[in-house]
């Protein structure tokens, strides 16, 4: 019953705290907003209109891969854009590509063929003109026939098939090598999550973590405010105020959590997906983290300011590791952001928001399951050793 | 059987010896004065007493109850005004103690009807809706009190309670402590003013450095005294060699220099202030004000100890 009452008042006070309100309630409702406006054309997912680009092509090669080039450049698809035009000589190329008359120089190495069919490493030098994205462009578009010839010359050394009539003939003969490989597009289906969907699963990930930050203030202020020392002197047993104070604080979360996401899909028509129960299942597994650190923040940072300070620069840090505040290229930034409890409920929300297959999502739930255990069994010996006290 | 009894009490941080073996009895109805400069160790037996901190060695025994072994039960016969304001300033004054009652396990209309009685009690009625942080610092302690006599304790403890405020709230405070007494509660009441302690309790323990060097009824402690008397002398320089000759007196039987002042303990000052004033004459000490104090507690501490309560 006392930890009913302690949780009760602790709501009753928190809720009268102006900076509660506009840090959980407000600013996570406002960066959505400004974020999923301002990053929206990261995320664009949309076909979008290529116009045509050029290449200056300097070939040495006169090897068997010469005609497949020359038939991969004639095919109607690639010359409709990419306009190629042929240069005697490396420095005519890379002039053209300075006087912005060409938007990529390509030069073929006379031993490309030669290399490419004995399976040694093979390569284009390519030289990039002023404008980055018809460059890149450029790029993509030749980049498509190395990636075809890679293809093909694998397929060939895996399933035994003569290499040179693979490679000679194009994709045809390597399509009768590859009939038990399926070549498809990844996400061809269309299910991509948009900007605001984005940040809406990063932003609630880390305001439930900043409901830890509030517990962790409002646990130790009791000491500084030497309350704590008259509810110990209550007949109530000293762990019931830890307990409803936490309860209380978590209760705080569950409504900052249904108002985000209550609020986002009303206001901003963010698709959380079907499963609410596994939505609700995963913030709380999250408020269960937050109120875990708040506990070992209290007991190791002993002023409020500290305990704001170090957990301002955890749920930073673990948002950004998370990508969180924009998205990571695949690297060690975000192999470091795997062991950050933002990753694993931002990329839980995320695939029940694109309605992914339950083992996939039921994965990433269970890792955040062991990191809420491990937290939780933290700030259990964390107690036990120091105690709540003044 | 005494209301409360501690018996061999001790309590160490560290190397340090807060409490020392401290043995008392305070009896049911008692308005009791704990009395001592500061760190002499009597927030520490409060607390202990209240259950915050742990008995080293002893017990402690509160209406038949052992601390050590029952700590709830005792607490519900405890109320503790803390030395320092534990109060809720984003709560109301009526919500705090609310909270406070509703934790001693109160409710319904007997909890409605002892928040009025304690918000009565204490002048804060017509201020019940208003939140702290427009209180004055005597309204605030008051409030301080509010939340700790609710649920009508046996035993109430204060520590400190008028620290830090203005003469018309400590009267207030004072005859509040009176009141509670007349009532039915057992007082225990902790200060390092001498005169509020004498004009309260009933009895009073000295305790200095952790033990109880004095305890007994105000009358009993000035016969302890005896007829020593006290001579305050205010000068301008106070000479070292002076003060070290007024020490070899055998009338005297303490000096302490306090800045300009030096505090005189003796046997008469009748028979001995001529004497004084010719050693202070002969080392030249120019004397600005001289007083005699009749026997009080400062006096008793004084001769206890060799030093005063506000060292």
């Amino acid at each position: 019953m006392s930890i009913f009452t302690i949780a009760r008042y602790e709501i009753t006070r928190m809720l009268r705290l102006r900076s509660v309100l506009i840090i959980q309630f407000a600013l996570p409702l406002l960066l959505i907003f400004i974020l999923g406006a301002a990053l929206s054309g990261t995320f664009q997912t949309g076909a979008v209109e290529l116009k045509p680009v050029k290449a200056t092509l300097v070939t040495a090669d006169t090897g068997p891969l010469a005609e497949p080039l020359a038939t991969f450049l004639a095919d109607p698809d690639i010359a409709r854009l990419l306009q190629v035009e042929r240069a005697a000589s490396r420095e005519e190329a890379v002039q053209r590509v300075r006087d912005a008359a060409s938007d990529l120089a390509v030069i073929v190495p006379a031993d490309f063929s030669g290399k490419a069919l004995e399976g040694r490493e093979a390569t284009w030098e390519m030289v990039p003109g002023r404008n980055r994205e018809r460059s890149v462009t450029a790029q993509l578009l030749l980049g498509a026939f190395l990636e075809e010839i890679n293809v093909n010359q694998a397929a060939a050394l895996t399933f035994g098939a003569p290499a040179d009539p693979a490679l000679r003939s194009g994709t045809d003969a390597a399509s009768q090598a590859l009939e038990s490989v399926r070549v498809g597009s990844l996400g061809s289906d269309g299910a991509a999550y948009t900007a605001t969907q984005y940040y809406a699963a990063s932003m609630l990930v880390m305001f439930l973590l900043y409901s830890g930050m509030s517990a962790a203030i409002s646990l130790a202020a009791e000491k500084e405010k030497h309350t704590l020392q008259r509810l110990k002197s209550l007949p109530v047993r000293g762990v019931s105020v830890l307990l409803g104070k936490i309860a209380g604080n978590s209760l705080i979360a569950l409504l900052q959590a249904a108002i985000i996401i209550g609020a986002t899909k009303l206001l901003y028509g963010v698709d959380w997906g079907e499963s609410y129960g596994l939505l609700l299942l995963v913030c709380g597994l999250i408020i269960i983290v937050s109120m875990g650190l708040a506990v070992l923040g209290m007991l190791a940072a002993g002023s409020t300011k500290a305990i704001a300070s170090v957990f301002q620069v955890l749920i930073v840090t673990m948002t950004f590791l998370s990508g969180g505040f924009m998205p990571l290229p695949a690297g060690w930034i975000s192999r470091l952001g795997e062991w950050t409890v933002n990753h694993w409920g931002m990329q839980s929300m995320l695939r029940m928001m694109l309605g992914s297959d339950s083992a996939v999502i039921f994965h990433h739930i269970a890792m955040l399951s062991w990191i809420a255990c491990g937290t939780l069994l933290a700030a259990l010996v964390a107690y036990r050793k120091v105690g709540y006290r003044e | 059987m005494s209301l409360i009894q501690m018996n061999h009490v001790v309590k160490r941080y560290g190397s340090r010896v807060s409490v020392d073996h401290l043995q008392l009895r305070i009896e049911e109805g008692e308005v009791f004065g704990l009395l001592g400069p500061n760190g002499a160790g009597k927030s520490t037996t409060i607390k202990m007493l209240s259950g915050l901190l742990a008995i080293d060695h002893g017990e402690m025994i509160v209406d038949g109850l052992s601390v050590a072994k029952d700590p709830i039960g005792v607490k519900r016969r405890i109320g503790l005004v803390p030395q320092d304001l534990a109060i809720y300033e984003n709560l109301s004054a009526r919500e705090n103690v609310t909270f406070f009652a509703r934790l001693y396990g109160l409710r319904g209309a007997l909890l409605k009807e002892r928040v009025d009685e304690a918000l009565e009690f204490v002048g804060l009625k017509e201020r019940q809706k208003e939140k702290p942080g427009s209180f004055s610092g005597g309204m605030k302690r008051r409030l301080n009190i509010a939340c700790a006599i609710m649920h009508h304790p046996k035993v109430i403890i204060m520590d400190e309670p008028t620290v830090g405020i203005d003469p018309q709230s400590r009267n207030h405070i004072l005859e509040s402590v009176r009141r509670l007494n007349e009532m039915g509660s057992t007082i225990i009441y902790t200060s390092h003013y001498m005169e509020e302690v004498a004009a309260l309790s009933t009895r009073i323990g000295i305790i200095d450095q952790g033990r109880l060097i004095a305890c007994g009824t105000q009358e009993e402690l000035r016969a302890k005294v005896g007829k020593d008397e006290q001579i305050v002398i205010r000068a301008g320089q106070l000479s070292e060699p002076a003060v070290a000759e007024l020490r070899r007196h055998p009338g005297i039987k303490q000096a302490i220099v306090n800045e300009d002042t030096l505090e005189l303990l003796t046997a008469s000052a009748q028979a001995y202030l001529q004497d004084i004033l010719f050693v202070l004459a002969r080392h030249q000490v120019k004397i600005q004000s001289l007083t005699q104090i009749e026997p009080d507690l400062e006096t008793l501490f004084l001769s206890l100890t060799g030093r005063t309560l506000r060292d």
